[in-house]
């Protein structure tokens, strides 16, 4: 069987489409985070970044070099969608967009991350052997034919996004209660037209099991030929409701709506293809899967199944600890808000010292930290450090506050515990109240 | 293709098809009017209930204000210090009713300075009205904003606050008292000009910026109710830390700080604090028009139980009750209170959560200003 899949071949089509669709798309993204001033606002003006756990050698480089690294990942992306130096275009983009990402996990979001993983998949697929300026140079042998395994590869990917994604809407707040859906579609009464209805409790249901329903199905009829196309357009209009409801996930919708296409018939791509005036070659080369990828791509199929599940081995309820939330295709999954008030002892006085968070965080920080234990943890520790002068060996204690999904604020960290003296780590957070 | 999988996609795809058609339906066909709320009723409530009212008030008592330092200036002794110092104080309090109003606009932004920057740096007034420089209107505007505005007022008026006898000689007999007079009335005069440039920007007759704040209902970050609770939130943020965390000495390892209390030298500070929490009161209710609390009412919004609306508003209960806990000016407290600023200080902390958390997560708000993607 693993045989019949390496050996099968299918056209190079969607593969191409799917590469230009991303690269396009992608320029846009960042010429759109450019023009509104996010480089700066959030990898400049900062005087700390919440780095990831064991990539806190990962730092900015000052408002110049973060420019820099926009202007040379918008050409990988130009580069990409012309299918021009195709293979360095794609690493380029893949390390440097992940170097950006992981800077700050204040910016944490699924599609920075499915980006991510989508241009690693590109540094490996044929995308650029038809259609592509590579070819026209004679950079490249043009090819027809790709295996088949590589085409599914992408296709594989979108469909754990969407799985996973419904899964995890399987819970009592979304399916009995309609929240966070509830409060969200409540709070878009000013549409035109739709509005009016969003405000009935029957809307947040309808949409809250829609919405289940869509994401941990869709990728089945996504993949039979004979649904494909009705299945695509489905996932549009759900998409482009996504978008007009909650303007606020930006760019999420357009690209599951632009890589999903490479589900479609691979004749009607091709058709697009031939439109756009592509010239198939007369003699076509043979592409072959590797024998690295060979093993790479079931490797790393098998880390995109287990990594949203780790969150299993953790006990205590999720939505509070958060642990294992992250890269597990959680989307738009709860409404959450919180607010930490420091304080630093000074164990030889018994003095204590308030602190505001504001002086040493953006707003964008403070919002995503007080929601998140590890990043409350991260900034115990950095509050430790830069009051050592005034402070010196402080305890730092939380007094932290959350609000999910309508349930009412509660005390979610234990007051008494000195942060400065926990380490962080994948363990789990025994100070956070998540039961 | 197996034969259960076509219904099942037909019933999907049936079931957005039914919704986009919903949306195109007819007036007639709207759900029940108790489903709905109306964001327009409450954000016009806030502007004509609230707002301008506030504004209004505060530009009539500002013009009172200056024509009490006019008096003052033309004959300066113990009655007419009295009732310039009563007009400063009505004056004052009644900014503290409008000092929530910062919906991140240009305009109010640079007039919150001009007016009500704080603390001033008495050595640099006293060296202007020491200088030979020209004192007028005109020169209060194009000033930094540490020598003018109500503090810069409060401190002439209040220069020896319990000796009126004193401050009235300044004006007569001290040095320089011809400019000191200039210079209390120029200040006057141009808050009287900025707090009617903020009346009349919100006024009908003016910029009219209240239908403005009425018809931009919508509910990302740019929208009223957003900035709306954004600006009441951190305003109840400032109020906690500025005016009552600080001077506590939370901030600093427990030691007080009176000299960090807002109007201390008018001992005003916690009738201000008052005057601010009347307005979150107003703000929450809109008297018996529509109000916050009917905006959480109608999603049913909940606390432990109970309405939220209702719990918050016993909790801004708690903050009066807390400062009228306090028997004297809150410079003093600090020192001889303690345990009752302590108190005042937790009860808006509570008042924080139950805003900054429950309330805008009910209402769908995001507490930030940043616009940045979310998922």
């Amino acid at each position: 069987m693993v045989r019949a899949l390496l050996r099968g071949r299918s056209g190079i089509a969607p593969l191409v489409v799917f590469r230009i669709a991303f690269g396009t798309l992608m320029t846009a993204g960042l010429v759109r985070f450019w023009a509104k001033g996010w480089i700066e606002a959030l990898y400049v003006k900062p005087a700390f970044f919440f780095s990831y756990y064991g990539f806190d050698w990962v730092k900015p480089l000052g408002s110049a070099g973060m420019h820099a690294v926009f202007a040379v990942l918008i050409a990988c992306t130009v580069c990409i969608a012309a299918g021009l130096f195709h293979r360095v275009a794609a690493i380029g983009f893949f390390t440097l967009f992940t170097y950006v990402e992981l800077i700050d996990r204040t910016n944490y979001l699924n599609h920075y991350y499915f980006i991510s993983l989508a241009a690693l998949l590109l540094c490996v697929l044929p995308a650029h052997r038809a259609f592509s300026l590579d070819v026209r140079l004679r950079r490249v042998r043009p090819a027809e034919q790709v295996p088949t395994v590589l085409v599914r590869t992408v296709q594989l990917q979108l469909a754990l996004v969407y799985f996973f994604a419904g899964i995890a809407k399987i819970n009592a707040d979304w399916l009995l209660e309609a929240q966070p859906l509830r409060t969200w579609l409540h709070a878009r009464a000013d549409l035109p037209l739709l509005g009016p209805w969003l405000q009935a409790p029957w809307a947040a249901y309808l949409f809250s099991w829609c919405g289940m329903l869509f994401d941990t199905t869709i990728a089945f009829f996504l993949f039979p030929r004979r649904t494909a196309a009705m299945a695509y357009a489905t996932a549009f209009v759900f998409h482009a409701l996504t978008a007009v409801l909650f303007p606020g996930i930006g760019m999420f919708p357009f690209i599951m709506m632009a890589c999903a296409v490479v589900f479609l018939p691979e004749a009607w791509l091709r058709r697009v293809l031939l439109r756009l005036g592509w010239k198939p070659a007369s003699a076509p080369a043979e592409v072959r899967v590797g024998p690295a990828l060979r093993v790479l791509l079931p490797a790393y199929f098998a880390v995109q199944v287990l990594l949203p599940m780790r969150y299993l081995l953790y006990p205590g309820r999720l939505f509070y600890n958060e642990e294992g939330y992250r890269f597990s295709w959680r989307v738009m999954l709860m409404e959450k808000a919180g607010t930490v008030f420091f304080t630093l002892r000074d164990p030889a006085t018994g003095q204590r010292f308030g602190v505001t968070n504001s002086d040493y965080l953006t707003r964008q920080q403070e919002q995503q930290m007080s929601t998140q234990p590890d990043m409350i943890l991260q900034f115990a520790h950095h509050l430790k450090a830069v009051n050592a002068w005034r402070v010196p060996d402080a305890e730092v204690y939380a007094e932290a506050y959350v609000g999910v999904n309508g349930h009412g604020s509660r005390l979610f960290i234990d007051p008494q515990v000195d942060l400065a003296r926990q380490r962080d780590g994948l363990g789990e957070k025994t100070w956070v109240y998540d039961r | 293709m197996k034969t259960w999988e076509r219904p099942l996609l037909l019933a999907a795809a049936t079931a957005m098809a039914a919704m986009a058609l919903l949306s195109a339906c007819k007036k007639d066909d709207d759900p029940a009017p108790e489903d709905r709320f109306d964001r327009t009723a409450l954000l016009s409530d806030v502007a004509h209930r609230v707002i301008v009212p506030a504004y209004d008030a505060l530009a009539l008592s500002a013009d009172s204000l200056r024509d009490a330092a006019q008096a003052f200036a033309a004959a300066p002794d113990d009655a007419a210090l009295q009732a310039l110092r009563t007009r400063w104080n009505a004056a004052r309090e009644r900014w503290a009713a409008c000092e929530m109003f910062r919906f991140a606009f240009q305009y109010e932004q640079s007039i919150n300075d001009q007016i009500a920057s704080w603390p001033i740096n008495a050595t640099v007034i006293e060296g202007e009205i020491g200088g030979s420089g020209p004192i007028d209107e005109a020169y209060i505007t194009s000033t930094g904003t540490t020598r003018k505005g109500f503090s810069a007022v409060e401190y002439l008026l209040y220069t020896a606050p319990d000796d009126p006898a004193a401050v009235v000689a300044a004006f007569t007999t001290g040095a320089h008292a011809d400019r000191r007079a200039t210079y209390l009335v120029s200040l006057c005069t141009h808050i009287a000009a900025r707090t009617r440039a903020l009346a009349q920007a919100w006024d009908t007759d003016g910029q009219n910026y209240a239908s403005t704040f009425i018809s931009n209902t919508q509910s990302d970050i740019s929208g009223s109710l957003n900035l709306l609770v954004n600006a009441w939130v951190e305003h109840i943020e400032y109020t906690r830390r500025m005016k009552v965390e600080i001077p506590h000495g939370i901030e600093n390892g427990g030691t007080p700080l009176p000299d960090a209390v807002e109007d201390r030298r008018s001992h005003r500070s916690l009738a201000n604090i008052r005057a601010g929490i009347r307005q979150w009161k107003a703000i929450l209710s809109c008297g018996d028009g529509t109000g916050i609390d009917d905006n959480l009412d109608a999603v049913d919004a909940r606390y432990e139980g109970s309405a939220l609306s209702g719990r918050i508003r016993a909790q801004l209960d708690a903050c009066t009750a807390a400062c009228d806990a306090i028997t004297v000016p809150l410079d003093e407290a600090v020192l001889s209170q303690p345990e009752a600023v302590d108190a005042l200080y937790l009860a808006i902390k509570r008042l924080t959560v139950l805003t900054k958390l429950d309330m805008a997560s009910s209402l769908g708000v995001i507490i930030t200003f940043s616009d940045n993607d979310g998922d």
